[in-house]
């Protein structure tokens, strides 16, 4: 019933997303209005009939519906309510059907709100939001469709693997998707700029603005992933350059690179073939990222059984990419920038710098992850590994810490040699210090002395350049240091917004890089009474015990006791749940001891145990600086969300206030000391000029539309009229 | 306080910090052990029989093998260099997480370099054969009957945005 039902619905899906995607597409085209309300209601409906789909398959999942294969292989009786729901994404299938869902409410998203700026560009948006969708649909409906029925139907389900029931299991698909799939929305954006032939202000801001609201999400679900792995894989790290880790990472970095390159557009009109590239790239590494994943020609944790949909994935990377290809080839000419570059010691030409590393790391990390796939070619098969990505990439990141601090110090089109030596002398003597305090300390490996002095740098040079805003915003407007500084954090949430990411990447880094660099461990096998030490730390096994898990398991574990020196810190107890659904026929499952603290994470692994109480044996980790990860994490996601918070100028910027933010940047600039006198003299008269123009354009174009307004409302009224005269309506 | 007197008293400032920040990661910061040493290497070696796990993470027998081969050869002083040779002789390169700099292998190598060249390409061919389109600059009201605003009134809309 329920497979008849959601195959039908799913077909219904299809078809509606192939009538909105030709209706929305030739209603532009022919500028006929009537079309694109049927192709907006066509494409509403589809996504209706899509959540339907998967509230079908949910309540599915919840009744223990085992007729439906889908559930007999990734739920049982045993699984608990809240990951039988989460089952809609633990499988192929299911995710696909995600994927489809969360791609058609974002196309309802922008169909039923759409960005004040860029209204224009919702239908051909829509339009290629909904060709998106057709093909999604049609894996769903018939490729890979999470509605088959089981022959025959079983007793009890598989169970979904014991290592997905955990909470982040239930966060980290759904923002990966939410990011994944959210990025399609910058890229129908760019495409629908290119087809109705507006390349100008609006076009890149709202591209811009999704493009960050993908990011943020994928930024979330790649912090979720690690600390899933981190906290229930047991390895001790959290990142290990894995097929699927890199999949996800490559459009993240892509994303990025285009988030700093599309300000330049803004600021500047320049670099608008570059960025509606680079925001097509992140689009279809997306996709391919999920054939690589998918498809099982890569080995890893995360792959799904191999399916034919891999063939369509790619088939799909190749003709997005011939459509792109066709459609910004077709709009060269729109493309063209709108002025060359000043100079290269420059903010915009830091940015460039940025984008070439970030294409650089990608690069690397796409040769690193198909080198298994290409190399059988040449008759020896090689593939690569966490340790050659560490050491490839970790020059690359360093660079791009560099730069992170540097950008932010760099006004835009020009910044003098002398004013950057000025601003740079206080951030460079700092982190000389901080690097001498680190050698002093007794901490001496080359990469990490190198490595912690970029990222102290990063995050001196920013927080600088903020204490110099606070200054001059003073000296303009004396105030209170407090007030000032959440006044001009309040005034400029993107800048500054940007500057608390970049000082969380910082964080991050500084993480990164002690954890791998310190970790300290040991594999030990103890009998109840034996200790072994691990760094400082002395770990003495008491004995074993049980108690009861989650969801009906029993959990054996072992009592170690810890001390610091001769302080006791107290006793970790990690264990092995034995789960009583067998039914999933896996083995235990392990529960880790993680004590975590702000300098350092204790991590305890029982691996085994003679029964009856002899010898246990556990892998003990002791990881430095891993909690940084998490709150630099946080603040990453809370300076984007800040940036991001829908404020009127944000949603609706008219030309002059987009002058205006450009003028009081300068200001800033000079009463910083970042631009000359003839610099700042020349663009203060061309701003105050320019925003004359905007000002009194913008009041002319107000007494158009009123006068539009007032002959419409007339001419309905004369409408209105002539229908209650005799004759007009009987 | 003159010139001098700063910079020794940053100095200074500086020396105490150190000590201070030693004493908080002085437990963390020690010398690794052989067991630490041990499992470094074996993260760069591939278990044998498992898919996606170093002979550091998997307790299978093979890698258990592999391991106590790393801790002999520590013990009889060999380099790192040395022992993961010795293990790629035994099993193959392909062994190896982290290839080798010579041969076919050095090719890896170069990613980064070549990455980094290519998009540095891609970035100087864009920004070389770019036509540049001057922005239609807003034109100015016609008619005058608004009139521009004064200055004043412009400073005041700027303050919103300071």
């Amino acid at each position: 019933m329920t497979v008849i039902a959601g195959r039908v619905d799913l077909w219904l899906v299809l078809a509606l997303a192939l009538l909105a995607a030709s209706a929305l597409f030739a209603g532009e085209r022919t500028a006929r209005p009537g079309l694109f309300r049927l192709g907006r209601m066509a494409l509403l409906a589809a996504g209706a009939l899509a959540a339907a789909a998967a509230g079908l398959l949910i309540a599915a999942l919840v009744r223990n519906d085992f007729a439906v294969r889908y559930v007999a292989e990734h739920s049982s009786r045993q699984t608990p309510l809240l990951y039988r729901v989460g089952a809609l994404w633990g499988g192929q299938q299911g995710s696909l059907l995600l994927w489809l869902l969360v791609l058609l409410g974002y196309a309802a998203y922008i169909l039923l709100r759409p960005p004040l700026q860029g209204k224009a560009l919702v239908p051909y948006a829509s339009a290629v939001l909904a060709g998106i969708a057709v093909f999604f649909a049609w894996m769903v409906a018939q490729v890979a469709s999470p509605f088959v029925a089981s022959q025959p139907v079983p007793a009890d389900g598989v169970g979904l693997n014991r290592l997905l029931r955990d909470p982040s299991f239930l966060f980290h698909p759904l923002a990966i998707y939410l990011g994944f799939v959210g990025f399609a929305v910058p890229f129908a954006f760019a495409m629908a700029g290119l087809l109705a032939g507006q390349t100008g202000d609006a076009w890149i801001r709202v591209t811009h603005r999704w493009a960050l609201t993908a990011w943020v999400f994928l930024s979330l679900g790649l912090l979720l992933g690690a600390n899933w792995s981190y906290h229930v894989l047991g390895w001790g790290g959290y990142w290990s350059f894995d097929p699927v880790e890199n999949a996800a990472l490559m459009p993240w970095l892509v994303g990025t690179a285009f988030i700093h390159s599309a300000m330049v557009q803004e600021r500047r009109g320049m670099l608008k073939l570059w960025n509606a590239a680079l925001i097509s790239a992140t689009y279809l590494l997306t996709i391919f990222a999920t054939f690589l994943t998918r498809s099982g020609i890569v080995t890893s944790v995360h792959s799904f059984a191999s399916s034919p949909i891999g063939g369509w994935l790619l088939g799909f990377v190749g003709v997005s990419a011939a459509a792109t290809v066709y459609v910004v080839g077709r709009h060269r000419d729109l493309l063209r920038d709108e002025r060359t570059f000043d100079s290269l010691v420059s903010k915009e030409g830091s940015f460039l710098l940025n984008n070439v590393v970030f294409l650089g790391l990608v690069l690397t990390i796409l040769f690193g992850t198909v080198l298994p796939l290409v190399t059988p070619l040449f008759g020896q098969t090689l593939s690569v590994g966490e340790p050659y990505f560490d050491r490839v990439t970790a020059p690359l990141f360093a660079v791009l810490l560099l730069l992170a601090g540097i950008a932010p110090l760099l006004a835009w089109r020009r910044a003098g040699w002398a004013e950057f030596r000025r601003h740079f002398l206080v951030p460079v003597l700092a982190t000389g210090a901080f690097a001498f305090l680190l050698v002093a300390a007794s901490i001496t490996l080359p990469g990490v002395v190198l490595g912690m002095s970029c990222a102290f740098f990063t995050a001196a040079a920013v927080l600088f350049d903020f204490g110099l805003a606070v200054r001059a915003r003073r000296q303009m407007e004396p105030g209170p240091l407090g007030a000032t500084a959440w006044g001009l954090v309040r005034a400029n949430p993107r800048r500054f917004g940007g500057y608390t990411v970049h000082i969380a990447v910082a964080l991050i880094a500084l993480g990164v890089i002690a954890s791998h660099a310190f970790q300290r461990q040991a594999t030990v096998a103890l009998h109840p009474g034996q200790s072994v030490a691990v760094g400082d730390y002395v770990f003495t096994y008491q004995g074993l015990g049980t108690r009861p898990g989650g969801d009906g398991s029993v959990v054996t574990y072992a009592r170690l006791a810890v001390f610091e020196g001769a302080r006791s810190l107290g006793v970790m107890t990690p264990g092995q749940a034995q789960g009583t659904d067998f039914a999933t026929e896996q083995g235990p499952t392990p529960e880790l001891a993680i004590w975590r603290g702000l300098l350092r994470d204790l991590y305890a692994v029982l691996i085994g145990w003679q029964p009856g109480g002899g010898l246990a044996s556990f892998q003990i980790y002791v990881n430095p600086m891993v909690s940084w990860i998490w709150l630099g994490g946080m603040l990453l996601i809370l300076g984007t969300a800040w940036s991001l918070w829908p404020r009127r100028e944000a949603l609706a910027p008219r030309h002059s206030d987009h002058v205006f933010a450009l003028w009081s940047e300068l200001e800033y600039d000079w009463r910083m000391g970042k631009v000359g006198r003839g610099e700042y003299e020349g663009l203060r008269a061309q701003y105050a000029q320019e925003a004359k123009d905007a000002l009194a354009q913008e009041e002319q174009s107000l007494e158009t539309e009123a006068a539009a307004w007032e002959a419409a409302i007339a001419a309905r009224a004369a409408e209105l009229l002539a229908g209650q005269l005799p004759g007009g309506r009987s | 306080m003159n010139r001098y007197g700063w910079a020794i008293a940053c100095a200074l400032a500086v020396l105490l910090a150190a000590s201070a920040v030693r004493g908080a990661l002085g437990p963390l910061i020690g010398p690794p052990s052989l067991d630490d040493r041990v499992m470094a290497i074996a993260a760069q070696v591939r278990c044998p029989v498992c898919s996606g796990e170093s002979a550091a993470q998997s307790d299978t027998e093979p890698s258990v093998h592999i391991r106590a081969e790393i801790a002999g050869d520590l013990a009889q002083g060999w380099p790192e260099g040395r022992i993961l040779q010795q293990i790629a002789s035994e099993y193959g390169t392909w062994i190896l997480y982290r290839p080798p700099y010579h041969g076919v292998f050095a090719v890896a190598w170069l990613f980064p370099a070549l990455g980094v060249a290519a998009a540095l390409a891609l970035l100087v061919a864009y920004l070389r054969r770019r036509e540049v389109r001057p922005a239609p600059t807003a034109a100015p009201a016609e008619g005058g009957d608004a009139g521009p605003p004064p200055d004043e009134e412009l400073r005041r809309r700027l303050r919103r945005f300071m």
